[in-house]
């Protein structure tokens, strides 16, 4: 865990390369996103770089039941600067983040990670596979 | 009958449907058309004009089409359609002689392999990709596509990052007929960005051919890619040749212009 601006930070080791983004950097967009956006769920895709190559995360995560599909671009949002993630959620509804893990790998790609703020800290929580 | 064809093979061998990124996904597929025009200002033996300013015009209609069974195995076919093709030839008396030719092309049968990796900023894919030429193309003047059976092995390494893009590949052919072994290796490079809410890029591509008969050619130009929506991908690109020499007598000297539009689902 590191702690940035007095925020928690739980990221798992994915600096693997030469990261364009820092870990801070991406965690102080994770905590502006996250304050903007309400019903939603927000993760780091390793790897998702290119809007063109990853359109098949959209593809994938479309077609989940609990995905609002009329908010962002059909409920998903890609910011490929910081390879962050938004999944709208529909009301009432919460993600079900197997499934999500699952379509990001079939769509060529792997989930490290997803986010909440917990008391304005930013907590992470490490995907299944990223975590054994 | 080696004249002309060489050039061609590019559009072939080179890239993939869709725009040589999609479908990345398992059960993903699409297809994509690219018109082709090339102009050829003369008739080379060697790097000589043998006869400067004998002309060769070829428009050519490709389909191309994809399926991703699993992320990292593809099928890729490819048909083109040659639209006109039109050459100058000397017709031994001083003057010149026109030539023809019209009509459906070779086909090409591929099964890319990918490696994918994803990294922190970067992801990319190592390409392995057997390829099968089937001769479907008939008998005109002059044949742009050789009529021969063939079998191609590619090999290809590129990367992304969320700015900058570099592809790197290599092809090589061989014949059942008379043809020439052949090779063909290219280096991309991209910029990426935002326009109109959508992404595009922006490369230099360059390419290096060479068949065993001495003939070789570097073309290289830019290309401009555009994401217009998931499903909709436009490019246009322009390649010059920079360097031509013509191991058997063939025209050269030219520029390649290509419009294309992929479909992706």
């Amino acid at each position: 865990m590191t702690s940035f601006f007095g925020v928690q930070i739980g990221f798992v080791n994915a600096a693997d390369g030469v990261p364009e983004v820092s870990r801070d950097v991406r965690a102080k967009v994770a905590i502006g996103k996250l304050q903007v956006q309400k019903q939603a769920a927000l993760l780091y895709v390793k790897g998702m770089t290119c809007p063109s190559c990853a359109i098949g995360i959209r593809v994938k995560l479309s077609k989940l039941d609990f995905v609002d599909r009329d908010r962002f671009k059909r409920g998903i949002e890609m910011d490929c600067n910081n390879q962050l993630l938004t999944v709208a959620l529909k009301d009432g509804t919460s993600p079900n983040w197997t499934r999500i893990e699952q379509e990001i790998d079939n769509a060529g790609y792997v989930a490290v990670e997803w986010f909440s703020m917990q008391k304005d800290e930013l907590k992470s929580y490490p995907f299944l596979k990223v975590a054994e | 009958m080696a004249s002309s064809v060489w050039f061609l093979m590019a559009s072939l061998s080179a890239d993939e449907p869709i725009m040589n990124m999609m479908p990345r996904w398992d059960d993903g597929w699409g297809y994509q058309f690219i018109e082709e025009y090339r102009h050829e200002s003369d008739l080379l033996l060697g790097s000589r004009a043998l006869h400067p300013g004998y002309t060769e015009d070829v428009h050519l209609l490709h389909f191309q089409s994809v399926y991703t069974w699993d992320k990292s195995i593809r099928l890729t076919a490819k048909l083109p359609y040659v639209l006109d093709a039109r050459r100058e030839m000397p017709d031994g008396s001083g003057g010149k002689r026109i030539e023809h030719d019209n009509g459906i092309g070779d086909a090409t049968l591929a099964l890319p392999l990918k490696k994918y990796f994803n990294l922190d900023g970067k992801s990319g894919s190592w390409t392995f990709k057997p390829m099968l030429r089937l001769p479907f193309s008939g008998t005109d003047d002059y044949e742009i596509y050789d009529n021969e059976w063939g079998n191609g092995l590619g090999l290809g390494y590129e990367y992304e990052t969320a700015k900058f893009h570099v592809h790197v590949s290599t092809s090589g052919w061989v014949y059942h007929g008379n043809e020439p072994f052949e090779s063909w290796s290219t280096l991309d490079l991209g910029y990426n960005f935002n326009a109109w809410g959508t992404n595009a890029a922006l490369m230099w591509e360059t390419d290096f051919h060479y068949e065993d008969n001495g003939s070789e050619t570097l073309l290289a130009g830019p290309a401009l890619y555009w994401n217009i929506n998931d499903t909709a991908h436009f490019r246009i690109e322009w390649k010059h040749d920079f360097h031509d020499r013509q191991g058997v007598m063939d025209h050269g000297n030219g520029d390649v212009f290509k419009f294309s539009l992929g479909f992706v689902f």
